[in-house]
């Protein structure tokens, strides 16, 4: 503390002006809204009180982590694969991999969840053909359920997931995995004992993007899982809505909040920060 | 350099996944041509009503301009905003600048529609409700923190010991940052900046909130009349960012590889 | 919020007083300079105009072509007023957040009777000044203190005449019947309707579902879960219906028409026992346009309007003397028609009003 008072590192100043923004024109009205989930209906811990006593809330919650966790996971891992494809590849298949990479981003949700069902529902192209070449008798239910949302989300995800990782990739010096091939690694060990630890800043920041990402879903959900498929993000906005229980609706929002602050300190205390977020030489 | 089976591999399957990521776009394409009134597919019939619409109506072209304008501010403003506040989170690398870095994910955690009251509530006073600089702003707070992941990314792997190098020869700290840092987290600051533009161009969330009459967007109209079918004036906008974007990349490709062998020669 | 609304109201004769000339401009813009730059911003920097438009919340789309046609074109030649659209959707919690916070930018939400229920007596909203509106031109309970029903829709199902082309559905408990009417279902995601619906199927008489049994009704709703799809916007409920995807599917009454043609015919509308859900007109309390608002709601109660919103819409009229002049092509299709008028049920926006919000939760508990 007294090193703080008697030198501030100029970082501060540039940090300063988003943390600024931040502050005066966000966390205020923000606070407000989640001290809610004290206040309303009555004051007190009611509402969280409703977490011990209502089944449905914790299913709801649940549903969104289970949905969540996976779809980072696969998001992520299949991003991994294409951004490491695309750094290993010369740089007209690169540009054209960007391209692809790039054309999805652009696609509304409305189109997105319209081709898929297009696509998987019930007599979609490829029901229809499966049906048709005689595979199968009756459709599959790729849609319309949580298979449908896990489809939609990690298509939706892996691009956040691709550009993270490729960022971090980007900066590996190729010398070093042609060094411990030299020194008779093989190329499994090379991979995984050099260069994935190399690339972990970027598969943090990738995981971290993607599941916040997810949390916040609630369109492709509603209607890729056929109503079905019931995310906290939409019970949130429901709830502030539709049925005008903003006590209920703070209460949960905060759950996400703490959640989420508890997995970054979890993450804190395994691995150092200086590997994830590096440092300037003190 | 020496391609592994595994990478071999691994490269036909990361062709096979781009394929899955553009196949919503390749739908797209017959879909934008369907005669109907809603999304559908067409069968037999073609159109161009949709195109034609997206291209002689007012109020299309207006929010395509709108979100146009919004989403490259915001993209300016929070990758600018985000860029220098991750170097000096990298900089000051305490146990204060984590927390910080820490809180100002709060904007990405929040569920959309509680930061949409949020920013309703504080823009009325303010004076910012249905206007682009309240547009902007808001999004701006919504897209710095993805910059701000990105970018750490990217300073992540750079080697604090070059900025020391830079600063023992004698450039400012000002020098430093603009000829040895941000060069080398062009790729980070990218990434951010596309994140930042593609957030802001699909918000409906909170532009639902904070705009009434005068600010239109894009989304907003795509969502217009939702409660009865989903207009494929939709579809048809999506073929066109989808055609800007490849004949984006083509040029780039082309001037590029001109660039390359005028340097050459 | 009591000095924002003093000042919003002041600030609102003032401009009534500046637009009649009995006030100058220079000490109206001082009158907005003093009551701070908020009140700028909240008469969306023109005051003047605030006097001259009647702003409507509705949900954009046909909704704002054809109020604008139906009702707008009758209204302005009436009074010189214009017509304006807030197409973001007038969401109970929107309406409710918007006047907490003074700055009330809509003067007539086209929203749900139920609404007026729930928002009234809490102070959210202006109560519907009876002498101008008609509570004879609307169904006898449809006129409520803060709110009055100026059309109807309501909720009704279609089948898929592919599949029981010949053995056709004919009421609620045929919809929950998968034994005998094999296939999907498609029901309403916010409760409303298929709570209902549900009772009716399990025997419970049409005039005597309230108050709503909600552990029946819940129990014959998870009793179809396997086969059941659940949508929350029109255009969900369309493509459920146009992909196929279900054989019979619950739906908002005055779609049906629309359906049947996007399905070229295959799916038909079976209007037994169909819900009548009052759509009504509420106004936010202390909007902008003040008294001139009900005129405009009077005016959607002619039959003129009512029927050219049938026409244009779907919406069924409300009031009772449009029922007789229905089109015959639009026969089939109107809830309030005499082929149908006999067969359906009326929604009691009492009792959503007050239980709506549970309701609706434990609707979603039950099939998620």
């Amino acid at each position: 503390m007294h090193a703080l008072r008697k030198h501030i590192h100029p970082g501060w100043l540039i940090i300063a002006p988003l943390l600024v923004l931040v502050i005066a024109l966000y966390l205020g009205p923000i606070l407000n809204i989640l001290w809610l989930s004290v206040t309303d209906p009555e004051p007190g811990f009611g509402n969280y009180a409703k977490l011990g006593e209502s089944d449905a809330l914790i299913r709801i919650l649940w549903t969104t982590v289970r949905i969540c966790i996976i779809t980072t996971l696969f998001s992520v891992t299949l991003g991994y694969s294409i951004a490491y494809a695309m750094v290993h590849c010369h740089q007209r298949q690169k540009n054209y991999m960007l391209t692809l990479l790039l054309v999805s981003f652009w696609i509304s949700i409305l189109v997105r969840t319209f081709s898929w069902l297009m696509l998987l529902g019930r007599n979609g192209l490829v029901n229809v053909a499966l049906e048709d070449i005689g595979l199968i008798a009756e459709p599959i239910a790729f849609m319309r359920n949580e298979l449908g949302v896990l489809i939609g989300m990690i298509h939706y995800m892996i691009p956040y997931a691709v550009l993270p990782l490729l960022v971090s990739m980007q900066s590996i010096d190729q010398r070093v995995m042609n060094a411990s091939r030299n020194l008779g690694a093989t190329g499994a060990q090379t991979f995984w004992r050099i260069y994935l630890p190399l690339t972990t800043p970027g598969v943090v920041a990738s995981t971290l993007l993607v599941f916040i990402l997810s949390l916040g879903f609630y369109v492709t959900p509603a209607v890729l899982g056929g109503g079905k498929v019931l995310m906290v993000a939409e019970y949130i906005s429901v709830q502030l809505l539709v049925t005008l229980k903003w006590g209920t609706a703070a209460m949960l929002a905060a759950c996400m909040l703490f959640g989420v602050l508890a997995m970054l300190w979890i993450m804190s205390r395994f691995m150092k920060l200086s590997t994830v977020f590096g440092g300037a030489a003190r | 350099m020496k391609i592994g089976l595994f990478s071999q591999f691994n490269r036909v399957g990361a062709w096979v996944l781009l394929l899955f990521l553009v196949t919503p776009a390749l739908i797209a394409i017959p879909v934008s041509l369907t005669p109907k009134r809603f999304l559908s597919m067409p069968q037999g019939e073609l159109s161009l009503r949709h195109f034609q619409k997206l291209f002689t109506s007012e109020e299309w072209l207006s929010s395509f301009f709108q979100s146009g304008v919004i989403a490259v501010s915001t993209s300016v403003l929070a990758t600018a905003l985000g860029t220098i506040c991750a170097i000096g989170l990298w900089r000051v690398s305490s146990r204060y600048s984590e927390l910080v870095r820490a809180f100002l994910l709060l904007p990405l955690i929040i569920p959309q529609i509680i930061s949409a009251m949020a920013f309703y509530r504080l823009w009325i006073p303010l004076g910012l409700l249905d206007s682009y600089a309240g547009l902007i702003l808001a999004h701006t707070i919504l897209a710095a923190p993805m910059v701000l992941i990105t970018v750490s990314a990217s300073l992540a792997t750079f080697d604090p010991k070059l900025e020391q190098a830079s600063k023992n020869l004698g450039a400012s700290n000002w020098t430093t940052m603009r000829r040895v840092i941000l060069p080398s987290i062009k790729p980070g600051v990218f990434a951010g900046a596309i994140f930042a533009f593609i957030l802001s161009w699909d918000e409906i969330v909170v532009t639902l909130f904070i705009s009434k009459f005068n600010v239109y967007t894009l989304p907003r109209r795509m969502w217009n009349g939702i409660r009865e079918n989903t207009d494929p004036t939709v579809a048809a906008a999506a073929v066109v960012l989808i055609a800007i974007t490849f004949i984006s990349f083509m040029l780039f490709a082309i001037l590029s590889r001109r660039n390359a062998s005028n340097s050459a020669s | 919020m009591q000095d924002k609304q003093f000042m919003k109201e002041m600030l609102t004769e003032s401009a009534h007083a500046y637009k009649a000339g009995r006030m100058d401009r220079r000490t109206f813009l001082a009158l907005c300079g003093a009551s701070g730059v908020a009140l700028n911003a909240v008469m969306a920097g023109d005051a003047k105009a605030a006097a001259d438009h009647v702003v409507m919340w509705n949900w954009g789309g046909q909704s704002e072509e054809c109020h604008g046609s139906a009702i707008g074109d009758a209204f302005t030649a009436s009074t010189g007023k214009g017509l304006k659209f807030d197409t973001s959707g007038p969401l109970e919690g929107k309406i409710k957040e918007m006047v907490e916070s003074g700055n009330v930018t809509a003067d007539v939400a086209d929203a749900d009777l139920f609404n007026a229920v729930s928002l009234g007596p809490t102070g959210h909203l202006e109560p519907i000044d009876y002498s101008v509106v008609s509570k004879d031109k609307t169904l006898p309970g449809y006129a409520l203190e803060y709110g009055v029903s100026v059309i109807l829709y309501g909720y009704a199902f279609v089948y898929d005449t592919e599949a029981f082309g010949d053995n056709p559905p004919e009421n609620w408990a045929d919809f929950f019947d998968t034994t005998n009417f094999p296939g999907m279902r498609s029901l309403y995601k916010w409760a409303n309707g298929s709570l209902e619906a549900a009772l009716m199927a399990d025997g419970v008489a049409g005039d005597a579902l309230y108050p709503l049994d909600m552990d029946r009704a819940l129990a014959k709703i998870k009793s179809i879960k396997d086969s059941s799809l659940y949508w929350g916007s029109g255009s969900e409920a369309h493509s459920m219906c146009v992909n196929g995807e279900v054989t019979m599917g619950m739906i908002w009454q005055n779609r049906g028409r629309n359906i049947e043609n996007d399905t070229n015919g295959r799916y038909k509308l079976v209007n037994n026992q169909a819900m009548a859900m009052p759509g009504a007109y509420i106004v936010p309390k202390g909007n902008p346009a003040g008294a001139a608002v009900m005129q405009f709601i009077a005016t959607a109660q002619e039959v003129p309007a009512q029927l050219a919103l049938l026409e244009c819409l779907g919406m069924t009229p409300s009031n009772p003397a449009a029922f007789g002049e229905i089109p015959e092509d639009q026969q089939d299709y109107a809830i309030t028609s005499a082929k149908n008028i006999d067969k359906i049920v009326y929604n009691d926006p009492d009792w959503w009003g007050k239980n709506g919000g549970d309701a609706v939760n434990a609707f979603l508990d039950a099939i998620s």
